[in-house]
């Protein structure tokens, strides 16, 4: 059971990504995911390990700092790091490039904009910090295109929430 | 004796919600930094007794300054801001170097008028108010404080 603030964070953003998802012109179908992790496997051979099927959201929750902020009250600063990857399925060529531009696509209007957005407020507690901007580390990896068919993203997402001193919400 | 140094964090503003003689201290937490002034002008008081330049004390700057966030529906945040908007409201404040009930902690309590109330709204900041304090004339005296028996002992100024 996740109890610490940075699961219950990552959770929330699983929920939240997997909404947008589903309102999203391109819903997710029944191999695609979006879950918490911390070291998932992923293979894009059939002999090594189940071979990923569909496109796969993993997200990762990261080192967090606590700042005192007044004489009762601390601000905590997270970092969620967020792994969109899917291999291509037809069973001869490259990806083309409208099926690269769909997963560029889907992290920036499903990932990173919504999450990104400094008005929001994640389960009236976390909020994206505006001095601190997110930032898509790999927009798609290169290598893993040319050798494996995959797109592979990842981007890192601030949050700070406001607790006091003890770590518990300030009510 | 202790010789722990004691932390800015540990100190204390207090505002009075009760009468002048009988106090309610209600803390005021939402405080980062504050200065609590305590600056006495001087007169020179040179005579040819003494090549030694010579001063007396005459007048204690006793000021209170500090950053205060914003809080809403925060009861003393409230009241401070109300007062600062009032060009009338006196406030009767407390502000030690730490808490009421621990022996040795100095201070100063007085009845005052929030004279300053600066406010950064800047796109990456929380917000917080730029709040200074200062002593103002009512029946009630300015006066330094020393904890002592586990609570706060007062002396005219």
């Amino acid at each position: 059971m996740a109890n610490a603030r940075a699961l219950l964070l990552c959770d929330e953003v699983v929920s939240l990504i997997l909404a947008g998802w589903n309102a999203s012109a391109t819903p997710p179908a029944s191999i695609d995911g979006v879950q918490r992790a911390y070291s998932p496997t992923i293979s894009f051979t059939p002999d090594s390990a189940p071979q990923i099927e569909g496109r796969q959201v993993y997200v990762f929750p990261m080192p967090y700092t606590a700042t005192s902020q007044t004489r009762e009250t601390q601000l905590r600063d997270y970092l969620v790091k967020v792994l969109v990857v899917e291999q291509y399925s037809a069973a001869e060529g490259d990806p083309t490039t409208a099926w690269i531009d769909a997963r560029v696509n889907f992290c920036e209007q499903v990932v990173f904009n919504p999450l990104a957005n400094p008005r929001l407020v994640i389960a009236s507690q976390w909020f994206p910090p505006l001095e601190t901007e997110g930032t898509v580390d790999v927009l798609y990896d290169q290598p893993a295109l040319q050798e494996n068919k995959a797109f592979w993203s990842v981007m890192t997402l601030p949050f700070q929430e406001q607790t006091l001193w003890t770590g518990e919400i300030d009510p | 004796m202790s010789t722990a140094a004691y932390l800015g964090r540990n100190a204390k503003l207090y505002l009075n919600t009760g009468s002048y003689g009988t106090p309610t201290w209600l803390e005021i937490a939402n405080i980062s930094d504050l200065t609590l002034n305590r600056a006495w002008d001087e007169s020179e008081a040179n005579s040819r007794e003494s090549a030694m330049k010579m001063i007396l004390k005459t007048l204690l700057d006793g000021g209170i300054s500090g950053k205060m966030r914003f809080t809403i529906g925060d009861s003393g945040t409230t009241t401070i801001i109300d007062a600062l908007n009032s060009p009338t409201t006196t406030l009767d404040v407390m502000c030690l170097n730490g808490p009421q009930t621990t022996n040795g902690v100095y201070g100063l309590r007085y009845p005052c008028q929030v004279t300053q109330g600066n406010e950064d709204q800047g796109l990456g900041v929380a917000l917080y108010e730029d709040i200074t304090f200062k002593p103002t004339p009512t029946t009630n005296p300015p006066c330094t404080v020393k904890v002592s028996g586990g609570a706060p002992v007062f002396t005219v100024v």
